[in-house]
């Protein structure tokens, strides 16, 4: 048993990179499921019960921000705690994050203990 | 801030992003290469606010395929593809912007950013004439970084 993370990017190399981050982290992680934009993590989420969600927001289809809004509209997706990964490091844009709900901020460079305190923070430890 | 200061910050990010994403030991190289056409590809990213400006990245084939193969977690290049090698490119430039912008401009400013792309080659001799122009050896292979705001 553990945590089932999901983890949406548009880039392969983006989606490995984290995923070895959460491998890592030194977290119970049952499962790791990826998607390559919105609207595949939406159909994804659909199918998966789904701990938390690490997405990036620049992508194709559908964008981080646009499936957070997405996912508040859905009884059963509204309360999953969304994470957006990004480069920036700008406290305006982290707050205008916060203020629409996203739960958590991580800032790549990704590792696995920047991964781990996220998680921790959002969810609280494993028990 | 001078033309040395602002390159330190951004040699000292883009080897930090290097070393912490791609696994990739660095070294700060200040004669750069005198042979034509070492760069197999370059990548640019332009960022909006207070400044605007954009970021070039150059480098070899060989350092985009050991950035894909340590970012993918592969233990050989045998699967690597091109679009790989240089998605692996865009990606390191994307996370150095992120960081060489809060370095320089603070966390209390908001900038956009775009989507890194590929540049034209025939950009590159002018970017190696430029004194703006960052060399960085990586893995013993050269990477160039230009930093400009309009």
């Amino acid at each position: 048993m553990g945590y089932t993370v999901m983890i949406i990017d548009d880039s392969e190399i983006i989606r490995s990179v984290l995923k070895r981050a959460v491998d890592l982290s030194g977290l119970p992680v049952s499962e790791i499921i990826t998607a390559t934009d919105g609207v595949d993590g939406l159909e994804k989420l659909e199918e998966n019960w789904v701990d938390i969600v690490f997405t990036d927001i620049n992508m194709p289809r559908m964008n981080g921000i646009e499936l957070f809004d997405r996912m508040l509209e859905r009884k059963d997706l509204k309360n999953i705690p969304v994470v957006v990964v990004s480069t920036e490091g700008s406290s305006l844009r982290i707050d205008e994050l916060r203020s629409k709900g996203i739960k958590g901020y991580l800032r790549k460079p990704c590792t696995p203990e920047s991964v781990r305190d996220v998680i921790v923070n959002v969810l609280g430890e494993w028990k | 801030m001078s033309i040395r200061q602002l390159n330190e910050v951004v040699s000292c990010e883009v080897r930090r992003v290097l070393e912490q994403t791609a696994y990739l030991f660095t070294e700060e190289e200040s004669v750069p290469p005198s042979f034509d056409g070492w760069a197999s590809a370059g990548v640019f990213l332009t960022f909006s606010g207070t400044p605007s400006g954009y970021i070039h990245m150059w480098t070899t084939d060989a350092l985009m395929e050991a950035a894909a193969v340590n970012m993918l977690g592969l233990d050989s290049p045998d699967q690597i593809t091109n679009k790989n090698r240089l998605d692996a490119l865009k990606e390191l430039l994307n996370i150095s912007t992120g960081h060489i912008l809060t370095r320089l401009y603070g966390k209390n400013v908001l900038f956009e950013l775009g989507i890194p792309e590929e540049l034209d080659p025939d950009l590159l001799q002018g970017d190696i004439k430029d004194p703006r122009s960052i060399w960085i050896d990586a893995e013993d292979e050269p990477l160039l970084v230009v930093l400009r705001t309009v």
